[in-house]
């Protein structure tokens, strides 16, 4: 076996360089979509319950406002019309991916 | 001719079988002999089976094999796991000639002085155990083996929990039976796991511990509302009382954190009581100038090289570390310059002296073990990323100061008991026995003591610890040979480990 230590780090400034690059998390610097799914360790899902509660309270927050000014329905309206337009346009999009 | 046990059931053709030695309810134990090395072994089989599902199967070959890698001299060896033809789970392991503790108790014949040694070893043990994530779950005196030299082997860790699991599988059979046997005796279960088996943890093992101990110097149950320890017996020590008050504590969260600790308050009980006379003279002669200050706890290591004793300071109460070498002064520059300086994961030098033939240094004892106690499993990413990153640290410190370690390796890095990892015996020999540690794995080609070596011998210990590999990465056509496990790591990681361990023209990224 031929030696080369010159391949190796030069010292150990240089290793912790590169583990303090590794970023445990959602965006490592370097690493491969796979890479990151392995080293999450969950810690992306941990931040979703706040997400998810967030979300309802400003759901809840808005709905007890609309009601409050009488403004209710109109708004059960809205959301309608809008899902009814999402549908549609997932529709043509889903059409023109298919090519038909 | 294979291994068949009474109902047919083929387990291994190089196991030969002898005889029954003992039936559980939880399994048979026969007594064999391995014919490639004609030695006795024991062998364990395991009455329930591990039904088709592969999700309990697979625990079993993940669980065992950690089982079978623990190495410690209180915890009695696996050679060998596996499952029998008919599903069952067994183990093969060193056959000990002795009797069980429950037996010795009976007997009543032990002083208290070899009690007290008696659960010093089963704490060690433990602590082993413990710091690998291997929760015993039926400590009880007939699981603790002694030899004729009065030397306390833990038997079955962890094997409970398959009998657990295979259980909670098969709703046919015998609940009542299947509790019985899964939990041992009632009276070493914790509180907490009258509740449910799952709250098993270090704790529930430190209060059968207790339930153990307190038979074990008084030769009774605690039932009920029991008496303490010094109440029945004078001579029994109120700090005992102390320890078992602690571990029986209803309240898991008051009971001692560790067995190690319970070992260190234990090991201040004895005063050394359980060392031999010579053990005592040679330590004595190690502290001779500082005699009236130290007292002798355990003897840690004693070999031809040199010994290491704990002490504890008399006046502030501390644990000290004493390492003495003989006929070698390699390492005492290196501790004399680390006596002056201070580093968070460096193990802080208390003090040095030298004459022609012994070198003595005083460390800070540190409760949480070595990494070579922890490398039955791999790390995960979180924990690995800390502890390399800290070695990294303290070597940087160490070789801007002109010190370079010359023998890194698992046992050189230590952990104090919340886990920060400390490098001691920078500049020290290398020593080398067999088994594990067989050939110097961390400067296998025998490069000059460098930087250099020094990162080399990192990368070997990186891999280790990432890896769990009992062996040390090998090298072919410049490239590292890896395994399924080592490429499942992000590359920046695995880019580290190959260029911590280059050795070879052409190794590259």
């Amino acid at each position: 076996m031929q030696l080369n230590p010159e391949a190796r780090y030069s010292g150990f400034f240089e290793v912790l360089a590169d583990l303090k690059a590794i970023k445990i998390g959602r965006k490592p610097v370097q690493s491969s979509k796979q890479d990151v799914a392995t080293m999450g360790d969950g810690q992306s899902k941990a931040g979703f319950p706040f997400v998810l509660g967030g979300v309802v309270l400003l759901a809840l927050g808005t709905s007890v406002l609309l009601y409050s000014t009488g403004n209710g329905p109109r708004v059960w309206e809205y959301l309608q019309l809008s899902a009814h337009d999402a549908i549609i346009w997932m529709e043509s999009l889903k059409e023109s991916f298919l090519g038909k | 001719m294979p291994f068949m046990d009474s109902e047919g059931l083929c387990i291994s053709a190089v196991i030969r079988f002898k005889k029954r030695i003992g039936h559980g309810g939880m399994a048979t134990v026969y007594k064999g002999v391995q014919t490639s090395l004609e030695r006795p072994v024991a062998l364990k089989v395991l009455k329930k089976t591990l039904l088709d599902r592969k999700d309990v199967k697979s625990r079993f070959e993940r669980e065992s094999l950690i089982i079978a890698r623990l190495n410690h001299p209180n915890i009695i060896d696996v050679i060998d796991r596996g499952i029998t033809s008919k599903g069952q789970p067994y183990f093969v392991m060193e056959y000990v000639k002795g009797a069980d503790l429950k037996d010795l108790i009976e007997k009543g014949d032990l002083k208290l002085s070899q009690r007290i040694h008696i659960a010093v070893q089963i704490c060690k043990a433990l602590a082993y155990a413990h710091d690998n994530g291997v929760i015993h779950r039926d400590i009880k005196p007939a699981n603790i083996l002694m030899d004729r030299q009065n030397h306390a082997y833990v038997l079955d860790f962890g094997i409970a929990h398959f009998c657990e699991k295979t259980q909670a599988s098969n709703k046919n059979e015998d609940h009542h039976t299947q509790v019985g046997d899964v939990m041992g005796t009632a009276a070493y279960m914790a509180p907490e796991i009258h509740a449910s088996a799952d709250n098993t943890s270090v704790q529930s093992d430190l209060y059968a511990f207790g339930v153990l101990f307190y038979e074990l110097v008084t030769g009774i149950l605690p039932l009920g509302r029991f008496e303490l320890p010094s109440t029945q017996n004078p001579n029994i020590p109120k700090a005992i009382d102390k320890v078992i008050e602690r571990c029986l504590c209803p309240d898991e969260s008051q009971r001692p954190r560790s067995a190690s600790e319970i070992k260190n308050l234990l090991l201040k009980v004895m005063h050394g009581a359980h060392l031999a006379p010579a053990q005592k003279e040679r330590a004595k002669k190690t502290v001779s100038k500082a005699e009236d200050k130290f007292s002798l706890l355990d003897v840690i290591k004693e070999d031809e090289f040199g010994a290491v004793y704990l002490f504890e300071d008399k006046v502030q109460h501390d644990l000290l570390v004493i390492k003495k070498r003989t006929n070698s002064s390699a390492g005492f520059r290196e501790s004399k310059l680390l006596h002056k300086l201070h580093h968070p994961n460096i193990v802080t030098v208390k003090g040095v002296s030298k004459n022609d033939r012994v070198f003595i240094s005083v460390m800070e004892y540190l409760k949480g073990g070595c990494l070579q106690d922890r490398l039955i499993k791999p790390f995960g990413w979180k924990s690995f990323i800390s502890i390399a990153t800290q070695i990294c640290e303290a070597m940087d410190y160490a070789h801007r100061n002109q010190i370079i370690h010359g023998n890194l390796r698992p046992r050189n890095i230590l952990f104090t008991s919340k886990g920060q990892a400390k490098i001691s015996d920078f500049g020290f020999d290398e020593h080398y026995g067999g088994g594990q540690e067989g050939g110097n794995w961390y400067n296998h080609l025998g490069e000059e003591k460098s930087v250099k070596t020094d990162v080399y011998a990192a990368g070997v210990l990186f891999y280790q610890m990432l890896t769990a590999s009992q062996q040390p990465p090998e090298w072919q056509s410049g490239k590292l040979c890896t395994n399924a496990q080592f490429d499942a790591f992000p590359k920046p990681l695995q880019n580290v480990i190959i260029q911590n361990n280059a050795v070879e023209s052409g190794s590259a990224l």
